[in-house]
């Protein structure tokens, strides 16, 4: 047999029971030294866990991010519904703040006033929209006639045409079958108010002498107590003096825009009532 | 003579619903959305009954809803029956020479009729009022009438519903189409 021949199965059992003692040793190492021929494998295995790291702290901030934003819809929706309902709530003090006030200025009228008034609320208007009427929540039973007068503070803003026993429709001025018998505030002409669509009305039969300028207030005149003397309708807006007739034609505004009124008052008893600056006696 | 009693009662059935819907469109309408124009529901039972009735009957259905019109309204009886009339023999004669039938053709003639409306009842004032009324708004008319259109179609199956119960009296014949 050849020295320099050997066999290979030998040699590796050997060079097996050399090595293995040595790793034996050598895992008896302090822990802090790290082999060299481990560094590449520890690198790529921190690598690597590194990465799967990485990867689930994503998958766990992607997850938790989407249940945060199931949680962040939800108290959205909440804070968006809490919103709403003070928003709501919001808007029901406000009406009540502005209905208070408003109330409080038809009491203090009706407190300061001389005549016998029944407040009632507006419930429904006309059938066509050619006509200007509203239905009040008081009839008969509450006092109410026909022909009693209606208005509010601001103004006249009709009467009373049909009655029954729990409401009553009223006439609004600006209605075409409206007529009410009125003054000139300025110079005490007198003619009569009828009614015209898109609310106007006109004041008729003016001798074409009398004094009307526009902007000139037009009064009740207090007759037959139907309203106080001397309570505003309108103003004047235009007039038109044909070239032969007797008459002129003034065109009003109505003091108050009636079909935009939820309180009325009722004139149950105007007491000669005079709301006439000069020699009037309120 | 056996009395029709669910020819009655279809009757009043009709004329309850128009009350009603005249009450809701002068109060409920008002009260909810203001002065948006609200749809003449009254019309639309003024055109079902010209449409599907022989013109007796709608003559007689054109009185009583007139009664049932007048106490929403500040116009005189004679104003509003005179006005209904018209219109139901309008619609009548034009029936008589175009009818298909269905809810499109009943659809078609609420809006045809709400859109003439405005101007035969102001023609209509100008005839009989001392102080006729002016022209009417364009934009309430218009709107008035396309609203009156749109309702109109869940109102024909209604009345549908009261023929349906109006004709189990025996003999009563199909009320749908001129005649």
């Amino acid at each position: 047999m050849n020295f320099f021949t050997f066999d290979l199965r030998k040699v590796f059992l050997v060079v097996a029971l050399v090595i293995l003692p040595l790793m034996a040793v050598n895992m008896q190492r302090k822990s802090e030294e790290e082999l060299w021929f481990t560094k590449p494998f520890t690198f790529m295995g921190a690598m690597m866990q590194q990465s799967f790291a990485g990867f689930s702290s994503g998958v766990r901030g992607t997850t938790a991010m989407y249940l945060d934003l199931i949680g962040v819809k939800k108290q959205n929706q909440e804070l968006k519904n809490q919103l709403a309902e003070l928003n709501a709530q919001l808007g029901a003090m406000t009406e009540l703040k502005l209905e208070n006030e408003r109330l409080g200025q038809i009491l203090g009228f009706k407190q300061a006033s001389k005549m016998n008034l029944l407040a009632a609320r507006v419930i429904a208007r006309d059938l066509f929209h050619d006509h200007n009427t509203i239905t009040i929540d008081r009839g008969s039973n509450h006092g109410i006639k026909k022909n009693m007068g209606a208005l509010t503070i601001g103004g006249v803003i009709g009467y009373v045409f049909r009655v029954e026993p729990e409401s009553s429709q009223i006439l609004l001025l600006t209605d075409s079958y409206a007529v009410v018998d009125a003054i000139v505030q300025r110079s005490r002409a007198r003619g009569l108010i009828e009614g015209l669509r898109k609310g106007n009305a006109h004041l008729r039969y003016l001798k074409r002498s009398d004094d009307v300028k526009v902007g000139d207030l037009v009064v009740t005149s207090g007759l037959m107590n139907m309203f106080p003397k001397g309570f505003p309708i309108g103003s004047v807006t235009s007039i038109d003096k044909s070239r032969y007739g007797m008459t002129q034609e003034v065109e009003i505004k109505p003091a108050i825009e009636a079909l935009n009124l939820e309180e009325v008052f009722i004139v149950m008893n105007a007491n000669h009532q005079d709301f006439t600056p000069s020699g009037g006696e309120d | 003579m056996k009395i029709p009693w669910y020819w009655l009662l279809g009757i009043v059935l009709m004329i309850l619903t128009a009350m009603v819907l005249s009450a809701a469109q002068t109060s409920l309408w008002f009260l909810v959305l203001g002065h948006f124009p609200p749809p003449m529901f009254w019309l639309i039972v003024l055109v079902y009954v010209s449409v599907t009735r022989p013109l007796w009957e709608a003559t007689v259905m054109t009185y009583l809803l007139s009664l049932t019109m007048v106490p929403f309204t500040a116009a005189p009886f004679e104003a509003v029956l005179v006005f209904c009339l018209l219109l139901t023999v309008l619609i009548f004669l034009f029936r008589e020479r175009v009818f298909w039938g269905g809810p499109t053709y009943f659809m078609m003639m609420v809006a045809g009729t709400s859109l003439a409306a405005p101007l035969i009842y102001w023609a209509v004032s100008r005839w009989i009022d001392k102080s006729p009324l002016s022209i009417p708004d364009i934009f309430d008319w218009l709107l008035s009438g396309c609203l009156t259109a749109l309702f109109s179609l869940p109102m024909y199956r209604l009345y549908q519903w009261f023929d349906h119960i109006a004709s189990q009296d025996a003999g009563t014949e199909s009320r749908v189409g001129p005649r």
